[in-house]
This record gives structure tokens, C-alpha cells and sequence, in this order.
């Protein structure tokens, strides 16, 4: 740090000995509302001014990179405020990488998504989605490269090329499981890259899938205990690591055993959310970042040189959170609704509100199934927290809410487009 | 004011940092929050320096102070446009801390408003030079810039 503080004030004297009028007088005013948003030599863009404009630069700078916090924080406010919708949305994200101070406040100003409905960086990607309206978004599939393409927006024809790209999927056949892996670009799907987010593994038969996290469980809201297998592989933490990955999820398709043309039953359990998240005043986890390319959390990362770490939830897991009952404590587990047999049309029925407009046996629609013992609401166990189905050729819409975040939901969808004829 | 006199001899002195000495009307004067404690206990022998504002600065915040209430209500916006209109990116930026520093009534959201516009649909690079800010990211939080940059953009206007 000290090193650092040097150079900012040598900046400061240029720039006044050059007759930056602002800074005198105004330095000792002023020291106290600058905290964190010092100036520090440049490190790599933009390229280095030349001598002949190094004078204005320093003297430009020295006055915007003290501008007070408190109006840098009006205008990131007025920003982020008037761009509520994607591209334009985008600039918000510009503002977060303008230099530190502005990071900073961008990311004090910009709610998660169960606060105010919209996606912002990626990171809100992880984030529970909205408690009541359900983030709208649409499933793009391209059958011949396998790919799955994830966009905000109602669907391709009312957002035309205005749809923003949320998460991308590949999907790879192996020889005893089918992965998808998602990422969020949809040209680079390898796992050592910064892009990766996690990944949906099916079992041979394709009748339970298991979502795995790039990430870490952030927090300590954790429901039950996550020890992780190979603890000789923990180290400390180098720079950049192939992301580990975490069992967040599982979701499986109950087999048919009448081998008749029927509804699905799936079930879907989060391990890392707890069902108190649907009630009133429960949480579940809000990462606020992106954790697996630091080693700032070198302590919490864990790191293996063979095999992927795998981090298990065992069932055994102690309550370290006196105030709140066990049951509440336990994942959620998510159910699809059962769907009614509809005599005139001769089909099996469930009401998308508009959303689906195509029977197919992949439309679903989730909602929370609670043991009497946990005490969830009865209007709670009948909303649609993830709501998937098909509106045209490849393409499909998928609007899911509160505690689900768009990844988890992105991957549960995903599951329904690979489940095998036998549990049909 | 509670006691009438003639403006002259009630008026503030305001000395800016560059060493010209502004008279302005209480009025005026109340309306820049910052020194407004202080013009209770000046009198017309009391010049009240500001440090941090350039005679320009306060020329163009007195005119604004001057000239808003005198613009019909319908006519503020149009006025408030006008204002900001013929300011350059440089000018812009020095009266925004200016009026950021002496709390100016009205002015502070005019300015604020007006510089959130400018940086609307700009890339990184453009805030950066605009507002003269010099990148201080380490490595990796550049990389974690970078990896959410990428994916909020696809295209960006040409600066």
C-alpha cells in the first residue's frame, strides 16, 4: 500500500506544480472524502500518454479522480436508474470497470436481482431470481453443434436481435453420461476458462441429472454440511485454477414403469437452498461475486492437481444456526405440477399463462413440495418458482422466480431435453 | 433576508481560487448550501474564499441562479437545456465539481443528469479518457472486468 500512496501524491504535486489551480486549498478540505478512491499509476490500458500530452493528462486527472464519491455516486445512481433494460443496461456494467473507486460504487449501487428484477453482471446470473414476477427468458436450441443459448427477454420474435445473451450450454455425449457444460459466451465452453459456470451431468440412463457449481457455496447459510472429498488435495490457492465443482443440485426423472405415454414426474432437490427460502423472511444464498479466478479467498478455494474436487452434502450436518428449527433447514425440493387430463382434447393440461404454446413432453412447471413438519404455506407450495416449455421449433421459454437463480434454472431446463424414452 | 438594505451593501463576497471577488445577492448566495452558514454571520466587509471553484465556475452558477427563476415555468427545461448546451465536455466537468462542491440548489441534479447522458452507451475507454481516470486494477480484477465486459457487450458505439 505504501508504495501506492507515494506515487498518487507525486501525481498530485505534478499537478499542481504544472498549476492545477483546484488542488490548493482544496487538499486539505478535501482528504477526507477521497477514502479508497486514490489515484494509482496506470498498469496496462489505456497506453501510457505520450510527454507532450502528460501535462493535461495529470491535471485532468488529478481533479476527476477526486471527484467526490458522493457525486460519482449520484451519477452511477442515475444511471444504473435510467438503464433498466438490455443493451442499454450494459453501460452499468462499463462503469463497474472504469477504475477502482467507480467499481466500487457501481457494485454498492446495483441490487440483486430478487431486489430489483433485472440482471446486471454476471454474477446476478447466480442470484435468486425475483419473488414475484418471474424473470422471463427464452431457450434458443441449435441441433447441430448441440449448443443451448440461454437470452433474457419474452421471446425471439418480441425482443428481435435486442435479446441479451444470458448463459450458453454445449452438450457432450460421453460414453456413460451426457454433460452439459455452461458457460457464459457461447464459443468457449472449456472449464479452465473464466467463462465456465458450472455443468449438468446425467447418469447412464438419463434419468438423473446432477448440477454441478464452478463455485463455491459463498456463504454459511449453507443447509446442510459440505465436507469435501480429497482434503490432501487442499493447498493454497494458486492465481488462476480449472474451476472445482459443486453439487448444488440433483434432479431426477421417476421412471415409468407402466411404460405408457404418461406425464413425467421430476423432482428436483436443492441442496444449497433451504426450503425456509420460499417463505417470508427466508434466504437462500446471494453470492455478490465471482470467487475462482482470485486467490483472495486462497483459504476457502480448494484446489486439486488430479481429480476435481467434488464437494459432497452429506445428510449428517450439524445446525450451527440455533434460531432457526432443522426442518426449515432442509433443501428444498422442487416438484413439477402435476399436470390434468383434459377429456375435450384429449391431452394432459397445464395452465403456462400464455407462455407455452407447443404440447410437448418437455414443458414443466415447478413448485415447492414441502413435509407438513416444515410449515410452508400452502399459497407458497402452489407458485411456479421455474416455469419451462416449448413455443416453436427449438425454441422454448423459461421464466423461473425466487430462490432459483438463472443458472440453476437454466440447468434444469436443460435436463428436460435429455431424458431418455425409458422414463417416458 | 429579514432587514431591508440596499443590495449593494448587503451583498456576499465570494473570492474564488483564482482570486477574483464575486458580489452576489443573499439570495444567490443561499442557495449554495455549502456556504449558506456562513453568509448569517458575514457582513459586506466578510469575503467568503472558495477553495475549490474557478471564477468561470461561478460566473456560469450565478447565471444559472440568475436566470432559472427568471425563465417562465414552462420554459425551465428548455432553459436548463440551453445551459448545459453550451458548456464544453472540459467546462462541464470543472462546474459539476464546482457545483458538487457548493451544493448548489437544482444545479447539482442538472449537472449530475447531464454527465450521466454523456457516458450512456460509452465504452470503458471513453469514461476513462472523459473523465481522466486512470485504470488502477490489479491483473486479476482486470480479468474479472474483462470476463463481465465480454458478456455485457456485444458491440459497443464508436466513441
Amino acid at each position: 500500500m505504501m508504495p501506492f500512496r507515494t506515487i498518487v501524491y507525486e501525481l498530485k504535486d505534478i499537478g499542481e506544480g504544472i498549476g492545477n489551480m483546484y488542488r490548493k486549498g482544496a487538499e486539505s478540505k478535501h482528504m477526507h472524502w477521497h477514502g479508497k478512491s486514490h489515484i494509482a499509476p496506470e498498469c496496462s490500458l489505456p497506453p501510457p500518454p505520450s510527454p507532450s500530452s502528460f501535462s493535461t493528462v495529470v491535471s485532468e486527472q488529478s481533479r476527476w479522480a477526486n471527484l467526490p464519491p458522493e457525486l460519482l455516486l449520484d451519477i452511477v445512481q442515475r444511471v444504473e436508474a435510467s438503464e433498466t433494460s438490455w443493451p442499454a443496461r450494459r453501460v452499468v456494467v462499463a462503469c463497474a470497470s472504469v477504475c477502482r473507486s467507480w467499481r466500487e460504487i457501481t457494485y454498492s449501487v446495483v441490487k440483486t436481482p430478487e431486489q430489483c428484477s433485472w440482471l446486471t453482471f454476471p454474477i446476478s446470473l447466480k442470484q435468486p431470481g425475483p419473488r414475484d414476477a418471474p424473470i422471463q427468458c427464452f431457450i434458443k436450441r441449435e441441433r447441430v453443434t448441440s449448443t443451448y443459448r440461454l437470452y433474457l427477454g419474452l421471446s425471439p420474435a418480441l425482443t428481435c436481435d435486442m435479446s441479451k445473451l444470458l448463459l450458453a450450454a454445449k452438450k457432450i455425449r460421453r460414453a456413460t453420461c451426457t454433460e452439459f457444460l455452461l458457460s457464459l459466451v457461447p464459443d468457449d465452453f472449456s472449464r479452465d476458462s473464466n467463462t465456465y459456470i458450472g455443468k449438468l451431468r446425467s447418469n447412464f440412463l438419463g434419468t438423473k441429472f446432477t448440477i454441478m457449481d464452478g463455485e463455491p457455496p459463498h456463504d454459511s447459510a449453507v443447509p446442510l454440511n459440505c465436507k469435501l472429498q480429497q482434503r490432501d488435495h487442499l493447498k493454497p490457492l494458486l492465481p488462476r485454477v480449472a474451476a472445482a465443482n459443486y453439487n448444488v443440485g440433483t434432479i431426477s426423472y421417476e421412471l415409468n414403469v407402466l411404460r405408457t405415454r404418461g406425464p413425467r414426474r421430476m423432482c428436483c432437490t436443492m441442496h444449497l437452498i433451504p426450503i425456509s427460502a420460499i417463505q417470508e423472511g427466508g434466504t437462500a444464498p446471494t453470492p455478490s461475486k465471482f470467487t475462482n479466478c482470485y486467490n483472495e479467498h486462497a483459504s476457502t478455494t480448494p484446489i486439486s492437481k488430479g481429480k476435481k474436487p467434488r464437494v459432497e452434502f452429506g445428510s449428517a450436518g450439524t445446525d450451527d444456526s440455533p434460531g432457526s428449527t432443522p426442518s426449515a433447514r432442509e433443501p428444498l425440493i422442487l416438484k413439477n405440477k402435476a399436470p390434468r387430463w383434459h377429456e375435450q382434447l384429449q391431452c394432459w393440461c397445464l395452465n403456462f399463462k400464455g407462455r407455452v404454446t407447443v404440447a410437448s413432453v418437455k414443458n414443466f412447471q415447478l413448485v415447492a413440495a414441502a413435509e407438513p413438519s416444515q410449515n410452508v404455506a400452502v399459497a407458497e407450495q402452489e407458485k411456479v418458482i421455474l416455469q419451462f416449455g416449448k413455443i416453436g421449433k427449438d425454441i422454448f421459454t423459461m421464466d423461473y422466480r425466487y430462490p432459483l437463480s438463472a443458472f440453476q434454472a437454466f440447468a434444469i431446463c436443460l435436463s428436460s431435453f435429455d431424458t431418455k424414452p425409458a422414463c417416458e | 433576508m429579514a432587514e431591508k438594505a440596499s443590495p449593494s451593501s448587503n451583498s456576499i463576497s465570494l473570492k474564488t481560487v483564482d482570486g477574483k471577488i464575486f458580489k452576489v445577492s443573499p439570495a444567490i448566495a443561499n442557495q449554495m448550501l455549502t456556504i449558506q452558514p456562513l453568509i448569517k454571520d458575514s457582513d459586506s466587509s466578510t469575503i467568503i474564499s472558495l477553495p475549490d471553484v474557478a471564477a468561470f465556475h461561478l460566473t456560469k452558477i450565478i447565471e444559472y441562479l440568475e436566470g432559472k427563476p427568471a425563465a417562465a415555468p414552462s420554459a425551465v427545461d428548455a432553459f436548463e437545456a440551453q445551459f448545459v448546451k453550451d458548456l464544453s465536455p472540459e467546462e462541464l466537468k470543472g462546474l459539476l465539481i464546482a457545483v458538487g462542491y457548493l451544493k448548489v440548489n437544482g444545479l447539482v441534479d442538472l449537472m449530475a443528469n447531464t454527465v450521466a447522458k454523456l457516458i450512456e452507451n460509452k465504452s470503458v475507454e471513453y469514461v476513462r479518457k472523459f473523465f481522466g481516470v486512470v485504470n488502477d486494477f490489479t491483473p486479476a480484477e482486470e480479468a474479472k472486468c474483462r470476463q463481465e465486459h465480454a458478456w455485457a457487450f456485444d458491440g459497443v458505439d464508436e466513441d
